[in-house]
């Protein structure tokens, strides 16, 4: 229930909605500086019977051979001061 | 203001260097200034070949306020900065820097013609939302109709005040900013509704921001 949670505090900055066909919603939610989407399933959301079906948290990680590349860039700068 | 005697109490400093130093260090500190007068005159004068005037206040157990309150028939603020970069942020553009921006978008599909659909958000309790712009876009769910005329609008409502607050329409797709922002209370639902216009279903997008404080 952590992303249910997020969005009722309105610990986010980033919120996108998928509306499903089955009249579920999918949200995912981010956060400045949190490495982390929190991605979840619901039904009839904020209303009495509100049902979570799905709740995952998903680590946001920046690509090895980016960071590998964004290393070098930063070493060649340095090198031509 | 009873009838005392004038007085004065100049203090002159006339030196190559000059030092004056004010330290105060104590588990409570005052400094109040009480100026009560007819006419009452504070010119700060600076001259300088490098000047740094830093007023640093941090408070690590609470919140800073600092209340600059004028009161007057007539007020005048005069600000002349020559400078090469200025930053002077409106609390808007200074919220991404606070982690307070909010966006938020919502997708959906096969929306039948004369229809809508809707994402809501409610405003947690000590907080309050500013929405500061709105847009929507919409395309034929069949490839084959895409060519056509997309009519569509799209409404932001406070739901809970059961208010519409703003309209907007096109062919399409449409976007609004709002240089006054709209104001969602605590508790509040705030719901972005997108609709066909079209005589075909559509698939589309709706979305918001702003900021919350």
């Amino acid at each position: 229930m952590k992303g249910i949670s997020k969005l009722y505090r309105g610990d986010f900055n980033t919120m996108n909605v998928e509306q499903q066909p089955d009249g579920s919603q999918v949200i995912t939610l981010t956060k400045d500086g949190e490495n982390k989407i929190y991605r979840f399933r619901v039904k009839n959301l904020y209303q009495e019977d509100e049902e979570v079906l799905e709740d995952e948290v998903l680590m946001v990680e920046i690509p090895k051979h980016i960071k590998k590349r964004v290393k070098e860039a930063m070493k060649d700068a340095k090198t031509k001061q | 203001m009873a009838d005392y005697a004038d007085w004065t109490e100049s203090i002159e400093l006339l030196g190559s260097e000059i030092m004056v130093p004010f330290d105060v260090q104590g588990a409570y500190i005052q400094v109040p200034m009480d100026l009560q007068g007819a006419l009452i005159q504070m010119p700060v004068d600076i001259q300088g070949q490098y000047i740094t005037l830093d007023i640093n206040i941090e408070s690590v157990a609470a919140d800073v306020t600092l209340n600059v309150n004028i009161t007057a028939s007539a007020v005048t603020i005069n600000m002349d900065i020559k400078a090469q970069s200025v930053a002077i942020k409106s609390q808007g553009e200074w919220s991404p820097q606070a982690g307070q921006q909010k966006y938020v978008t919502f997708a959906f599909t096969s929306l039948a013609s004369g229809t809508e659909s809707y994402s809501a958000y409610t405003v947690p309790a000590g907080k309050t939302l500013y929405v500061t712009h709105m847009g929507y876009t919409v395309f034929a769910s069949a490839a084959t109709d895409r060519d056509y005329i997309q009519t569509s609008w799209a409404r932001i409502q406070n739901a809970t005040a059961a208010t519409d607050l703003a309209y907007i329409g096109g062919n399409g797709g449409n976007g609004l900013s709002f240089p006054t922002p709209l104001k969602v209370n605590a508790g509040s639902s705030i719901r972005i509704y997108v609709g066909n216009g079209a005589t075909r279903n559509v698939h589309g997008w709706g979305s918001w921001g702003g900021y919350e404080i």
